[in-house]
């Protein structure tokens, strides 16, 4: 079986899934690192051992920190002596459809919620308890969004160990354990709020620091900019250019308009 | 001697975003934050990665692609805080990101070297990978140490000409454009999400 210590070792061995990341393998040499240490238990056997090695060095690429769900299931079919194609397709499938959920999970969704929440708890601070002081602000403001998503992902990873172990050898092993098009959902949804919230707490900032009526013509720049970021942006983004488009176009209109201030 | 504590600091927390943990220690506003502390600009850091992170949201490391390096553009911005206008650090560290990107791909091909080092450790039943590993952050800890120094100390060179007001005035007025670009580009990849999933 596998005991809290090996358990244990796996798990702070995958956080170095991707120190080795290459573009003719992605992680091969970061799963040959976690798993090497479990292979040697197996496999005392040095010519098996080097035979087993030899079969896990190969492409292999997925998300991360959902990358345990896949190690789990096939060091048990390792370990249960499975056939070795069988555990290579249930790899290859694992891998893939992990990837693809962990992805739209904590990169395109979750990544941007903790950064909403740092503004967020930020201006909160900022304005409502100034008196202790910017630095504690700024560090509560980066740290606790931090945190909890730290302790989240952490979560996934040893969680994702024991499923996978547990049900070893399945297809859809994981796969049905958590509600992921909920949480996909719910997280697209939680995002989409804190953007409107940001929108709304930054024009007011804005309008309340920049926005005042000494110099008529700086007003005119300053009213007239969030319109051209804000239609740069759409206009880019309907050819599907990257963010950096419509940021030079930024730029170049503020070259322009500031030899008038 | 604290720029090049910076710099350490900085290139051993870039390790999490590719190589190690993936804690988020490395997104730009904590890296900003942190290294602002240390270099005496606490709230210039905290706001200057803030914005540089809102950028940088716009990509997803998806499938192996690489994308502006924030803790790059953090690393950058805070280095030169102090030397030049808080707006013009800002828009470097932005593009310093962006070309560390190439960079960072150049070292994923570089990595290729690594399979052939595999190879011939199995072939002489060596089977331990941790020194390959550790190797391998070696690199990545190097290249980003002197990337950042190299950037930082072209633009503490020019910091004189850097320093003049119509640059003030256009880096103050392009920050606040940039900011609404992001708002914008968060806003509606969202409403699309949810319409999407609805």
């Amino acid at each position: 079986m596998l005991e809290l210590k090996d358990r244990l070792i796996l798990f702070f061995k995958s956080f170095f899934l991707q120190s080795v990341f290459n573009y003719e393998k992605f992680q091969n040499i970061g799963l040959l690192f976690i798993i090497s240490g479990f292979a040697k238990k197996i496999h005392p056997d040095r010519e098996e051992l080097k035979k087993f090695i030899e079969r896990y060095n190969e492409i292999f690429n997925t998300q991360p920190y959902m990358a345990a769900f896949v190690i789990g299931n096939i060091i048990r079919m390792e370990y249960d002596k499975r056939n070795e194609k069988d555990i290579e397709n249930i790899k290859q499938s694992l891998a893939c459809a992990y990837a693809s959920i962990g992805d739209r999970i904590f990169w395109s969704r979750l990544r941007v919620v903790v950064a909403q929440f740092t503004f967020i708890i930020f201006i909160i601070l900022y304005f409502c308890c100034y008196n202790f002081g910017v630095a504690e602000i700024t560090f509560v403001s980066v740290f606790v969004p931090t945190l909890f998503y730290a302790i989240y992902t952490l979560y996934i990873r040893y969680v994702g160990f024991l499923y996978g172990w547990n049900c070893g050898g399945e297809k859809n092993c994981g796969l049905d354990k958590f509600n992921w098009n909920r949480i996909i959902r719910m997280s697209s949804r939680a995002a989409f709020f804190l953007s409107v919230v940001m929108f709304l707490l930054v024009i007011f900032l804005y309008g309340f620091y920049y926005i005042t009526s000494e110099k008529m013509i700086e007003n005119l720049i300053y009213i007239t900019i969030p319109f051209i970021g804000f239609f740069a942006q759409r206009y880019f983004r309907k050819d599907r250019k990257n963010i950096f488009y419509p940021v030079i176009t930024v730029i170049v209109f503020s070259f322009v308009v500031c030899i008038f201030i | 001697m604290k720029t090049l504590f910076v710099i350490v600091l900085g290139s051993l927390i870039n390790l999490d975003n590719v190589s190690a943990f993936q804690f988020l220690i490395s997104r730009p506003s904590f890296v900003a934050t942190i290294l602002g502390y240390i270099a005496g600009y606490p709230l210039e850091g905290f706001l200057i990665g803030l914005l540089l992170e809102l950028v940088i949201l716009d990509f997803s490391p998806i499938g192996g692609t690489t994308i502006p390096n924030g803790t790059a553009s953090a690393v950058v911005s805070v280095l030169l805080l102090g030397r030049i206008n808080p707006y013009l650090c800002f828009i470097i560290g932005l593009f310093a990101g962006e070309l560390y990107s190439y960079i960072e791909k150049y070292l994923r091909i570089f990595r290729n070297l690594f399979n052939r080092l595999v190879e011939r450790q199995i072939s002489s039943y060596d089977f331990n990978f941790g020194k390959l590993v550790i190797l391998s952050m070696l690199c990545d800890f190097i290249v980003f140490a002197i990337y950042s120094y190299v950037v930082y100390f072209v633009f503490v060179s020019f910091s004189g000409f850097l320093n003049s007001n119509y640059l003030l005035n256009v880096s103050r007025v392009a920050t606040l454009g940039i900011l609404f670009v992001t708002l914008t580009s968060l806003y509606f990849k969202f409403k699309n999400q949810v319409r999407k999933n609805a």
